[in-house]
């Protein structure tokens, strides 16, 4: 399994209030699946997908990745298993607006410590892969919104990570560009990649292999649909 | 499209065994970009750190050829010398009273040391009346009030004035009591503005001293005073000027291949048996040599320069405050970005990285700038004084170590700031 997980909760405590953003999830996610994570607001799909992306720690269970616990690393451990394991891509787009869409997908192999003639070469054919090598030298208020949630894609694939995860990535697009970038993808999925996605939207979640729903930060169904 | 994936696979694999070179690298890049993006308060802050290191630099400077000045004047010397005088005139004024009364040293004196001292050189005895100026006349010109003293012919040998006109007065004129005189370069300009001075009569009271040469000036840092100066021999000055303010000193120099502590042992035992000190007894005369004075001037330059280091140092510390603060406004401002290099795998260290590259490239180009802005305020004081000019190279590095270290001090709690931050936290921030 690529993923595993085992009664993993997320507790916060604010003030005397005890909030279980994610309360007891056993699950597993294998090799190229594409998942859709659906739920109402609040119950706690963000809260999974940042503990799945190393972001945050669980305050308990157990997170496995290939076959390894991550749930217990220090803040190294984790920010090397996003660089290479992990690809993000945020609602919020979350490019650095300083840079051009070269360098903003360029950005985790710096910290991968590839010099700077292989990253350019690298990043250049992953900005290919999106349909987007005429806007490499744009900088992200250049461009829009779906073009700007590619160049995030290209940034998550290109350190040819083990998952993609998506929170909401369509959450600011209308839906005809929302489509277009489901056509990504579907295209990443096709050539192996394995991916997880949060969205509100069923005709974004019907584009997946399976739906996993959840309700107060348990898992209310879990279902293949393609 | 499976041949992209695999050809990204093959790519990113075997690339990524590298250094931490691709990282310092970003981060100097976007250290300049930052720089680049936010001109005025970065430009703000360089003139800050620049004006700092500008006013320590110009300082050194300035005191570096303030104590290299003192050395060549006040020690215009060829050789190190010995110097025998009834006290030290550094010794506090309680006890000075009863220095006074000491017994006077005479020519007598300095002509015993040169002929039964056989570590001894030359002589030279110098005798002048603190507080005695006298004015120099020539036909309708006339000198302020000068000090004249009276020398031996080997003054112009033992110390090195330059001779500007005409030649020192000899051995012969000495001790034939000749009324010669040479003048310093003030008195010289005053009395011959547009004529030759050698050979000419100058009147002091009613003696009459023919001039035999003038001196060069000594540009001193207190302007033209050390140069109203001048001097007859001594035996003459005896006769025409003798009071009882006369203070004589005695200067020594050591043959080659004797030491200065030898000379001190030979010219002390002469000393102590003409002046009657009994076994057992202190000195009643003082023995210094040209080496403990100019330390002891190097002292003082030393201890005035490093007051105003310390003084001039606080604006460097304000700059570095400057820093601090622009620095947290930065790490604020950029909150969201360091959540972003989080997510994509930025590590505690280089986010801390990153920003104290940039501290210390700002603070750095304070620096440079400091340093060439100093180097000419320092020329243009040192051309305002006359004195010469020096910027000494290890202060120039100095320099430079300094205001990037303020960068890396006053930058360090930022960059520990947002090198500390949750990712989460900082990817939600505005
Ligand atoms: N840092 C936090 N401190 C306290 N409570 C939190 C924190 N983060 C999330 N929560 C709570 O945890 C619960 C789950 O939040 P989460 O963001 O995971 O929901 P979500 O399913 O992503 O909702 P949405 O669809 O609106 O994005 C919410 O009740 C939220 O208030
Ligand atoms: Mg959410």
């Amino acid at each position: 399994m690529l993923i595993t997980v085992k009664g993993l909760k997320k507790i916060y405590d604010v003030g005397s209030q005890r909030i279980e953003a994610v309360a007891g999830v056993d699950l597993e996610i294998g090799k190229n699946e594409y998942v859709s994570i659906m739920g109402p607001s609040g119950s706690g799909k963000s809260t999974l997908m940042n503990i799945l992306g190393c972001l945050d720690t669980p305050t308990e269970g157990k997170y496995y990745l290939n076959g390894s616990e991550v749930s217990n690393l220090d803040d190294d451990r984790l920010a090397y298993i996003r660089n290479r394991e992990i690809g993000f891509v945020f609602q919020t787009f979350n490019l650095l607006p300083r840079a051009n869409s070269l360098q903003n997908v360029e950005l985790p192999l710096v910290y991968a410590g590839v010099s700077a003639g292989k990253r350019k070469r690298i990043a250049m054919e992953v900005l290919d892969l999106v349909g987007l090598v005429d806007r490499a030298m744009h900088r992200p208020s250049e461009l829009s919104g779906g073009q700007r949630q590619r160049v995030a894609i290209a940034r998550a694939l290109v350190n040819n990570p083990s998952i993609i995860l998506a929170d909401e990535p369509t959450g600011n697009l209308d839906s005809k560009t929302g489509e277009e970038l489901m056509a990504v993808f579907n295209k990443i999925h096709e050539s192996g990649n394995t991916i997880i996605m949060v969205t509100h939207e069923e005709n974004v979640a019907r584009h997946s292999m399976r739906i996993l729903r959840l309700r107060d930060g348990k898992i209310e169904s879990d279902k293949i649909i393609n | 499209m499976t041949n992209g994936k695999s050809d990204l696979k093959r790519l990113s694999r075997g690339d990524t065994e590298n250094s931490g070179g691709a990282i310092w690298h970003e981060n100097f890049r976007q250290a300049i970009n930052i720089l680049r993006s936010h001109k005025m308060r970065s430009g703000l802050l360089i003139v800050g750190v620049a004006i700092g290191v500008t006013t320590v630099l110009a300082i050194v400077t300035v005191m570096s050829g303030l104590d290299k000045r003192v050395q060549q004047d006040i020690l215009s010397v060829n050789k190190p010398y010995l110097i025998v005088s009834r006290f030290d005139p550094f010794a506090g004024t309680k006890d000075k009273r009863d220095l006074m009364r000491r017994k006077k040293l005479t020519s007598s004196d300095a002509e015993a040391i040169e002929d039964r001292c056989p570590t001894v050189d030359r002589v030279d005895l110098q005798v002048n009346a603190e507080g005695m100026m006298s004015v120099l006349r020539y036909g309708n010109e006339r000198t302020n009030l000068i000090q004249v003293m009276g020398a031996s012919h080997n003054f112009g040998y033992m110390f090195s004035f330059s001779i500007e006109k005409g030649r020192f007065f000899t051995k012969f004129e000495q001790d034939h009591k000749a009324r010669v005189i040479v003048l310093g370069y003030g008195p010289a300009k005053d009395l011959f503005p547009h004529r030759g001075p050698i050979g000419k009569m100058i009147k002091i009271g009613t003696h009459r001293y023919k001039v035999v040469g003038t001196m060069g000036s000594r540009e001193n840092i207190m302007g033209s005073i050390s140069d109203n100066y001048a001097i007859i021999p001594y035996t003459i000055y005896e006769k025409d000027r003798s009071s009882k303010r006369d203070d004589y000193q005695i200067a020594i120099t050591i043959r080659d291949g004797f030491t200065l502590e030898k000379g001190i042992e030979e010219t002390t035992a002469l000393l102590r048996k003409r002046r009657g000190v009994k076994p057992g007894e202190e000195n009643n005369f003082y023995i210094t040599t040209s080496e403990t004075f100019k330390e002891m001037l190097g002292n003082i330059t030393k201890y005035i320069g490093l007051v105003l280091v310390v003084i001039s140092s606080i604006g460097l510390m304000v700059g570095g405050i400057g820093v601090m603060n622009i620095m947290l406004i930065s790490v604020t401002e950029r909150t969201r970005e360091v959540g972003i290099r989080m997510a994509v795998g930025a590590k505690k260290k280089d986010i801390l990285q990153q920003f104290l590259i940039e501290a210390v490239v700002l603070t750095g180009i304070g620096g440079i700038m400091g340093i060439i802005l100093g180097m000419f305020a320092a020329r243009g004081v040192a051309m305002l004084i006359h004195f010469p000019y020096s910027v000494p190279i290890i202060w120039i590095i100095i320099a430079f170590v300094f205001s990037s270290s303020i960068g890396l001090i006053f930058g360090l709690y930022p960059a520990n700031k947002a090198a500390g931050m949750d990712p989460i936290v900082a990817l939600r921030a505005e």
